[in-house]
């Protein structure tokens, strides 16, 4: 019998979290059901829409960081 | 051996053997999506550059101490780290409110005034301004969900450690999010901004 997936699937398809094995049976399914393959390339976009969008600290801060770890190297 | 090209779990191994390198290319590696966990969730830059430097110096006490056993998954233990920082502090300051200049939208806060590219990224911090409102929009649990799959990278089995429910659940309340978040950005019209996109 084939196995039915959900969005639930998708999402983790989406993520990298399903086995190999997992992941061919839900590409199988993605080919053939269209609501699914509408949810996977929704996720797409979406993602696509936060990718761009990361916040980046300060230099000085980054610096400030890598001063304290070589501080503790320099001790030690 | 060229680090930059090594996984984390080799990077972390070099770092507690003593290369400082290895720990710069780590930093660089994670640090805008340590800081966008920590950021979306305190909404106070200034404080989030301070629990930045917090995240990183319990991390490098536990390298460098020993006591590190997440061998392979670097990242996610360094988001919970962040995560967990986080929202200690945005509990703290529910309990102790203080309105920030940022928070009264002082655009100019965090840019870096460079002529050449303040317009380009006077429009960029708009568009991830008006997203990270949109986010704030969504109720707590999609939104700690989404931030702590899409900016932190924890699995949802993680997530559900952390959040005491079950991984259908956090799957659930990913997806609501994801789906609502959609919903306001196309009502927003901020889906059609092509500063959206990425070059």
């Amino acid at each position: 019998m084939t196995k039915t997936f959900t969005e639930n699937d998708v999402l983790k398809y989406f993520y990298n979290e399903v086995s190999k094995l997992e992941k061919e049976k839900i590409e199988d399914f993605l080919s053939c059901n269209n609501a699914l393959t509408e949810f996977y390339c929704e996720l797409l976009t979406t993602e696509e829409l936060l990718e761009g969008k990361l916040e980046k600290p300060t230099e000085k801060t980054i610096q400030n960081i890598l001063d304290y770890s070589n501080t503790l190297c320099l001790q030690n | 051996m060229n680090l930059s090209v090594m996984d984390d779990a080799k990077l972390v191994t070099a770092y507690i053997n003593g290369n400082e390198r290895a720990f710069e290319i780590l930093v660089n590696r994670h640090k805008d999506k340590v800081f966008t966990t920590i950021y979306l969730i305190v909404k106070d830059r200034k404080v989030a550059e301070d629990l930045m430097q917090d995240t990183f110096i319990k991390a490098i006490h536990t390298l460098k101490g020993g006591r590190y056993n997440e061998d392979g998954k670097f990242k996610p233990w360094l988001c919970r780290i962040a995560h967990n920082m986080a929202i200690d502090s945005f509990r703290k300051k529910q309990r102790n409110p203080l309105v920030t200049m940022e928070e009264r939208g002082n655009l100019h806060n965090a840019l870096d005034f460079s002529e050449e590219s303040f317009e380009k990224e006077t429009i960029e911090l708009d568009t991830k301004n008006k997203l990270h409102a949109l986010i704030q929009q969504l109720p707590e649990s999609q939104r700690t969900v989404l931030i702590m799959r899409h900016f932190s990278g924890l699995s949802f089995k993680e997530i559900s450690e952390e959040t005491g429910v079950s991984i259908n659940t956090a799957l659930g309340r990913m997806r609501y999010a994801l789906i609502n978040l959609r919903k306001k950005m196309d009502e927003s019209d901020l889906a059609y901004d092509k500063n959206f996109y990425r070059e």
